[in-house]
């Protein structure tokens, strides 16, 4: 639940010290003549609640897409621990593997493993993050019970039409970051280009309290640096698009990360290592007057997916035991939509998509043999109906609903354990309907609300076990939920003093359905179970204001209140583990011309109340509050240098209850991995 | 039946102003003649808690040592001392009695160190001896005297051509320290037994191996308890219950036979409880999806089994221990608490799962004394 470094993108609203406008994306966009306007505009025009995170301002800034995303209203993220660790996001509560995470539109895949790592995203490569938080559009799938996370590759031109990029930076426990990015168009702007690369390192080896897995006994304790928590990443993407009557867009990035698996403190593993290696290629375009018919619009797509990865324990430090394990996942899909625009306030978009997923993990202890596989077949029909009406265009309603029939076979289980098992075939059919309503009460306050069905399917391991300590358990049930939300957004007119301002608020609801986990039985292996229902309920809170164009003021407040229902005695009633009920981001900027140099700074602060570890709510976490600041100077047009400091506290060790006192712990978000301490980071960024 | 922290702080108080009793009595009723202490754990999390259970009222408070226990640990007491072995978290945890208004507290933890993953602790005087399942030593601390390494290390690697014998569970008998030994195989992505399981026995005067034994089975799994002059253990093999058998290991001459075969138990056992009487243990069985039943068994004084169940079929019993006042106290895994059967009435008398906090831990994570 740390939060790190600033960012200026608060709620719906981004809104920069430089005076950029910011974006806010929604699914409902009826017709050209409502596009366009500033971020206002758009925030009081759509039903959806979206954060849009401009990480191309913020990229000296912040480090990581983690720390991007945990800033933003309604997002908590747990962290294994500085630059690079593995990291999981919750969206308004909800499990990190309810939350679809995906590329330029294309979602990553899910079918082996629930969560998707954050941290495996390095932001260096792309240009904005939007956040769906309620109001998911029907394109990004059924299985987005807590919500959908969108990174979207900058093509073309920065938008000040320099063409390229070039940064430089680095910091404590080794972090360094090269950048370099070109983006031009052609053809009066019909064509245009990306290339971008992005390398990024560090060691990880920052200073953690070790208590030597004897937290009652402090006589072995001591302060020593963090060992194999390194990681080296290479990013690289090229993109193209055009526009015109034939739109269209592809490309293809390439990301290859390797980190050491530290293990928690007081229990490290030192030859632990992970690397990863994720190829996405996609293709999308869109016929516009199909069939010669104006209103008509064809809007294909596909893509492919590969993700490998290699995990490495030589001497059993993570795990039970040692284990050289290779996965690799594989995905693609088809996709084609139909829009219907019969007037500039009514459309009606069907789609129909196809899906396949293939998993297979092998042992190559064994010589590389196959312990699990499965395949995943997919389809979906989709139906959705924007409408707007009233003269002023006062409603807009989007009802629309999605069928999803997943058809999933795996090998058969064998595990020294229990003998062979027979193939379970798995069939699944799911129907998520929604449905967004926007209300214009007065130009500049609308009221917005979503709600929807959806689902999240049981992944191949769960089903169908490793082989390995994971039995598989073929009867489990998908975890399904319903959410709903209701909000206002006011953005007043601004005066000369107060040039910008804008204030989101919205309370929100989740009921979840058959929760999975992984849990252990008397004979030596895990298995998934459907644990338990939770309920869910928060406000959130997003505000932005600025001052005479020098001062601007962001922040944001998320409530949240989880409660379990359980079969089992020790978790009904309990909250959901690592879900803080208060988080708090604030932040202030200032820029200030100073002899001729524009000159920025910023100071932040995160609060997280106190929260519990476990399902049984006895180990409870502490309540935090990280600092930051940062100094960002422009000494010549295209230049660009920036100092950030980053728990400026250094809080790296809080108290809990011992059985005679208060025992010191290190801070740490899950597992006892710790996270980092004071850091200062540098960098350098041009552009010309 | 779990009580509340206001209303067992207060309860704290009360006692403690009107009570000089032995440890425990500020919590539990003066009319609670036996004590449980249980185990419960939250795997994902890393997280374990210390629960107690007063019989028979079977109140229970949780969370009584704060951070004593980690997410995987197991329990064992001797004299009025209780061991919590923290496997993950490589330390075991001594607990005493003494003068705080909960009467126990932690007396010492120490490090087995890193990667030793203890599994078991047995005492015999001021020496504590750990079975690890990452190394090959037994390990010998000194409770009286407790520094940061053991006082020694009696090497068991000869027994595994990998140099780790994997060793379980250690149990004191008749003045000796028996080890059983798993023998496995770690090279594939599940341990895989190399042979059948070993016991060992050592000479806690010399600290030196005195005696061996193979068992007739692979994996004895779990923990040993004495039984009559001897000891018993469970091998669980295979764990699909066609294999391996119910030990009753005597110490002198060192041999050892099968009570019950697994076939016959319908299963493999997951705990022991030996009463003053005779012995119920935890039989657990997976369906062909995985899908985990249990139930507690009973073996006469002589070691035959019983026909029938002591537990409906909708429980799910994978631990067990005997308390004093005549009473089983069982971990139900499925519902993720307690229940306390009563040997002389035949049932079991508990109105609902008793909670102590976290879903109780599989097994060896409950142990009973009078009070």
């Amino acid at each position: 639940m740390r939060k790190g470094l600033a960012v200026l993108i608060t709620g719906l609203l981004a809104r920069a010290a430089s005076g950029d406008e910011d974006i806010v994306t929604a699914p409902v966009r009826v017709s050209d003549t409502r596009e366009g306007g500033g971020a206002e505009a758009r925030a009081l025009d759509e039903p959806a609640f979206v954060t849009v995170v401009h990480v191309d301002r913020q990229r000296q800034e912040t480090q990581s897409a983690a720390e991007a995303l945990a800033e933003s209203v309604g997002v908590s993220v747990r962290s294994l621990g500085g630059l690079g660790a593995f990291a999981s996001i919750s969206m308004r509560g909800a499990p990190a593997g309810q939350t679809e995470i995906l590329i330029d539109g294309v979602p990553l895949s899910r079918f082996a493993f629930s969560a998707v790592d954050v941290g495996s995203l390095d932001l260096g490569t792309f240009d904005r993050v939007e956040i769906f938080r309620g109001g998911v559009p029907v394109e990004y799938g059924g299985a987005v019970l807590g919500g959908a996370v969108n990174f979207v590759t900058r093509v073309g031109p920065r938008p000040d039409a320099r063409t390229t990029e070039l940064t430089l930076g680095g910091g404590s426990f080794g972090a360094f970051r090269a950048r370099a990015a070109r983006g031009d168009a052609f053809a009066d702007g019909r064509l245009r280009t990306t290339f971008a690369a992005a390398y990024a390192r560090a060691d990880g080896g920052f200073l953690v309290f070790d208590d030597n897995g004897t937290p009652l006994n402090p006589n072995d304790d001591s302060t020593r640096p963090r060992v194999n928590n390194g990681y080296d990443q290479v990013d690289a993407v090229a993109r193209a698009e055009t526009s015109g009557a034939i739109a269209a867009s592809g490309g293809a990035r390439v990301s290859w990360k390797g980190q050491g698996v530290p293990g928690p403190v007081g229990v490290s593993a030192e030859h632990t290592r992970l690397t990863t290696l994720r190829v996405l290629v996609d293709a999308r375009a869109r016929f516009a007057r199909a069939f010669d018919a104006p209103e008509l619009s064809l809007r294909p797509r596909g893509y492919f997916v590969l993700e490998a990865q290699r995990w490495r324990d030589p001497d059993g430090e993570a795990g039970l035991a040692p284990a050289d394990e290779s996965t690799r996942t594989l995905a693609g899909g088809l996709a084609l939509d139909a829009a219907w625009t019969p007037s500039t306030h009514h459309r009606v978009t069907a789609a129909v998509e196809g899906r396949g997923e293939g998993f297979a993990m092998v042992d190559n202890r064994q010589m590389g043999a196959e312990v699990a596989s499965g395949t995943r077949w997919g389809g979906a029909v989709s139906l959705a109906d924007e409408i707007v009406l009233g003269d002023e265009e006062t409603w807009v309603l989007v009802p629309a609903v999605r069928g999803d029939l997943l058809v999933t076979r795996g090998e058969a289980t064998q595990t020294p354990v229990t003998g062979p098992l027979a193939p379970a075939p798995r069939d699944d059919a799911f129907v998520s309907p929604r449905m967004g309503v926007r209300f214009r009460a007065l130009p500049w306050l609308t009221v917005k609300g979503n709600v929807g069905r959806y689902f999240r399917p049981p992944t191949v391991v769960e089903l169908f076990g490793d082989r390995g300590f994971v039995a598989g358990n073929p009867s489990l049930h998908p975890e399904t939920g319903t959410t709903a939300d209701l909000g206002v957004v006011v953005a007043p007119v601004a005066s000369d003093a107060l040039d910008r301002a804008y204030l989101e608020t919205a309370a929100f609801v989740s009921f979840s359905n058959d929760l999975v986990a992984f849990l252990p039985t008397s004979g030596r292996f895990a298995r998934a179970v459907n644990i338990a229902d939770a309920r869910l309920a928060g406000i959130e809170v997003a505000g932005a204001a600025r001052l005479l164009r020098r001062i601007t003021l962001t922040g944001n407040y998320t409530f949240l209140r989880t409660v379990q229902s359980s079969d089992q005695v020790a978790i009904d009633g309990k909250s959901l583990p690592g879900r803080p009920r208060h988080e708090l981001y604030l932040r202030a900027d200032v820029l200030q011309p100073v002899a001729g140099v524009s000159v920025g700074a910023f100071a932040d602060v995160t609060y997280v109340s106190g929260n519990f570890l476990d399902e049984g709510n006895l180990n409870e976490v502490p309540a935090r509050l990280f600092l930051g600041a940062g100094v960002k100077v422009v000494p010549a047009d295209g230049i660009t240098v920036t100092l950030v400091v980053k728990n400026l506290l250094d809080n790296t060790v809080e108290t809990v209850p011992g059985p005679s006192g208060p025992i010191p712990r290190a801070v740490a978000d899950v597992l006892d991995y710790p996270l980092p301490g004071r850091s200062l980071y540098a960098s350098v960024d041009l552009a010309f | 039946m779990t009580m509340s922290k206001p209303v067992a702080v207060l309860l704290l108080f009360l006692a403690a102003a009107c009570h000089h009793d032995p440890p425990l009595t500020g919590l539990l009723p003066a009319s609670d003649n036996g004590i449980c202490v249980a185990l419960g754990a939250d795997y994902r999390n890393n997280v374990g808690v210390f629960g107690i259970v007063g019989l028979p009222s079977m109140l229970s408070f949780v969370n009584i040592l704060p951070n004593a226990v980690q997410g995987d640990a197991v329990i064992r007491h001797y004299g009025d001392r209780i061991f919590v072995v923290n496997r993950v978290a490589n330390n075991v945890t001594v607990v005493g009695p003494d003068d705080s208004m909960v009467g126990w507290g932690v007396e010492q933890q120490f490090s087995t160190g890193p990667k030793t993953n203890p599994q078991d602790v047995a005492v015999v005087g001021d020496k504590a001896y750990v079975a690890v399942y990452g190394d090959k030593d037994l390990q010998v601390w000194d409770l009286a005297n407790v520094r940061t390494a053991p006082i020694a290390r009696i090497d068991l690697s000869s027994y595994d051509p990998d140099g780790n014998p994997d060793a379980n569970s250690v149990a004191v008998v008749g003045g000796k320290v028996a080890v059983t030994l798993d023998l496995l195989d770690w090279s594939s992505m599940f341990p895989v037994p190399r042979g059948n399981g070993k016991v060992v026995v050592i000479d806690p005067a010399a600290d030196a191996v005195s005696g061996e034994l193979d068992l007739s089975y692979t994996n004895p799994y779990g923990f040993m308890f004495p039984w009559h002059d001897g000891l018993m253990l469970a091998t669980v093999a295979d764990y699909s219950g066609t294999l391996g058998c119910l030990h009753a290991l005597s110490m002198s001459p060192l041999a050892q036979r099968c009570l019950a075969q697994n076939t016959a138990l319908g299963g493999t056992v997951s705990a022991i409880a030996v009463t003053d009487r005779d012995t119920v243990v935890a039989v657990s069985a997976f369906d062909a999806e995985f899908n985990q039943t249990a139930k507690l068994r009973r073996l006469d004084a002589d070691g035959n089994l019983q026909d029938g169940s002591l537990t409906p079929p909708d429980q799910v019993p994978t631990d067990v221990a005997w308390s004093p006042t005549g009473h089983l106290v069982y971990a139900d895994t499925k519902v993720g608490g307690l229940r306390v059967y009563d040997l002389a009435a035949g049932r079991e008398i508990t109105p609902a799962p008793i909670n102590i906090g976290l879903s109780p831990v599989f097994a060896n994570g409950i142990v009973c004394m009078a009070r």
